[in-house]
């Protein structure tokens, strides 16, 4: 990965058609822009799994910003055993499960108005789809952050659990158990989006009491 | 639905509930109860119903928009980006930091690019070459060999002590608890710092516990299967991208961080002496996957 695309003929490479590793490699190796490169490419992914995760803006934000600092100081330690975007991923995760916990420890932030969802950010967003995706980020919200992240990278960002299992550091059973709690959970809360949505029969709110929990990570 | 079905269902309250229902869509029940669980499923019409709600739900979720970054987050990112690349100009430790200044250009679009990027190019290669070695190099295989002493080459001569506090640091307390850190190893190889002998997979000399700052049980030997001396050692050469034994940690302690279970490992910062780097990794840290959790680079205390 030393040699390939900046032999030949140089003058024609954009940063941008290099693969990560190269970038990743690049940084490591002394280049100030390559980091920069490789975040762009990759900051919006990882901006919604901080949102998703964290249901906060703001505390998405201090989470990607912690993780990204953390990724470019630690990127020495990178190698090769897994995809840089896996690698990436399991930093700002890391980064908004730290978060989580400290806000957990402090008064509930009341559930404002999320500014990201009014940002006209994309033009072609539609308003119902914002009010879809504000309703999902509140539900989320409610979540143990441990659910809210598998839930996000599995069922929102569509990473494979093995995948998942990885960027969280757990087993791909724990994973699946916990999108599974997660889901529960949200199909109440989000029972009136889904056309079929219709929980009056089934009945029973899922309790964490009722979760038979194979997974004791809290302290 | 009759009372033998609710029970058959395994759930009191007649039905299934949505947590046993998601846990079969994940194939997570047990055999007998997944079996028990379908057979309610496909005679009552309320759980047929919530499942397919758990599927329409999970559906919902992978339609969502994609979201871009708000334009001031990424500002503030970029900001903070720049500014920890002005203060550490180096990202890298070891023998990448020989990478002279005229390399660190964007050399990609330089007009010095073709020497710029040969520079990067060798400096990898020796990294490399580094790592390579340090993979073949024997008595990397703790778990084929789990009671063995390392026989005494150059890298295993060079072990040091740990201390096993048990303490749980988070990023947030992490500088705070370098002083601590660094202190307890000084009291436990005052003569030597950090270098202690070590032949026998025990950490020679008990040092003070961290309970300075928080209440921790006494620092004990590291317990060979969390974490080998030898495979400490492997660790700090791949984190450094130095040979085995090349770079002595100023102190390396297990406990957890933010609640798994890791290691903390002070090493000095190369060519940076009022410095020190903290990696933070998982404890099966080794030469070829450091299981990197954490880094923080911070004043060198005292």
């Amino acid at each position: 990965m030393t040699d390939a695309p900046h032999g030949a003929s140089p003058a024609d490479h954009d940063p941008a058609d290099l693969p990560d590793a190269e970038l990743l490699a690049a940084h490591v190796a002394g280049d100030t822009e390559a980091f920069a490169v490789l975040v762009r490419r990759h900051r919006d992914r990882l901006w919604a799994v901080a949102l998703r995760t964290l249901g906060d803006p703001d505390d998405a934000a201090d989470a990607l910003q912690d993780a990204l600092v953390s990724a470019y100081r630690g990127a020495a330690s990178y190698r090769a055993q897994a995809a840089v975007t896996t690698w990436l991923h399991r930093i700002v995760v890391n980064a908004c499960l730290d978060l989580a916990r400290r806000r957990q420890a402090r008064p509930t932030r009341p559930l404002a108005d999320d500014p990201a969802a009014d940002d006209p950010a994309d033009p072609h967003d539609r308003f119902a789809e914002r009010e879809t995706a504000r309703e999902v980020l509140d539900a989320l919200r409610t979540l143990p952050a441990e659910q809210a992240a598998a839930v996000v990278l599995v069922d929102i960002e569509g990473h494979r659990v093995d995948e998942a299992a990885e960027i969280l550091g757990v087993a791909a059973g724990t994973v699946k158990s916990r999108c599974a709690r997660g889901r529960a959970r949200l199909a109440v809360l989000l029972a009136h989006l889904s056309t079929t949505g219709n929980l009056s029969a089934a009945g029973t709110v899922p309790s964490p009491a009722h979760a038979r929990s194979e997974e004791v990570e809290r302290p | 639905m009759t009372a033998g079905d609710a029970r058959r269902a395994g759930v009191g309250s007649g039905h299934p509930d949505l947590d046993t229902l998601a846990e079969l869509q994940e194939g997570l029940l047990a055999r007998d109860e997944q079996r028990r669980v379908r057979r309610h499923v496909a005679t009552c019409a309320a759980c047929s119903d919530a499942l397919g709600t758990l599927e329409a739900t999970q559906a919902l979720l992978a339609a969502l928009p994609p979201v871009t970054v708000p334009d001031d987050v990424a500002a503030r990112l970029d900001a903070a980006l720049a500014e920890v690349r002005t203060s550490e100009p180096a990202p890298v430790l070891g023998a990448a930091t020989v990478v002279p200044a005229p390399a660190r250009r964007r050399w990609w679009r330089s007009s010095g690019l073709a020497s710029g990027a040969a520079a990067a190019a060798v400096v990898l290669f020796v990294t490399a070459v580094v790592a390579n070695a340090a993979l073949r190099a024997p008595h990397r295989h703790p778990a084929t060999s789990p009671g063995a002493t390392p026989a005494p080459t150059p890298s295993a001569a060079a072990t040091f002590a740990a201390t096993s506090s048990g303490r749980n640091y988070t990023a947030a307390t992490l500088a705070a608890d370098v002083p601590v850190l660094l202190g307890a190893s000084a009291a436990a190889a005052p003569s030597a710092p950090n270098r202690t002998t070590d032949t026998g997979g025990q950490t020679s000399g008990s040092g003070p516990s961290l309970s300075a700052r928080a209440p921790a049980p006494p620092a004990v030997p590291a317990p060979e299967a969390l974490m080998r001396p030898q495979r400490l050692v492997d660790c700090v050469a791949a984190l450094t991208g130095r040979p085995a034994g090349a770079v002595t940690p100023l102190a390396a302690d297990l406990g957890s961080f933010q609640g798994k279970p890791a290691a903390v490992i002070v090493l000095p910062t190369a060519n940076r002496p009022a410095l020190v780097d903290v990696w933070v990794v998982g404890r099966g840290c080794n030469a070829s996957d450091q299981e990197f959790i954490y880094f923080l680079r911070t004043t060198r205390p005292g």
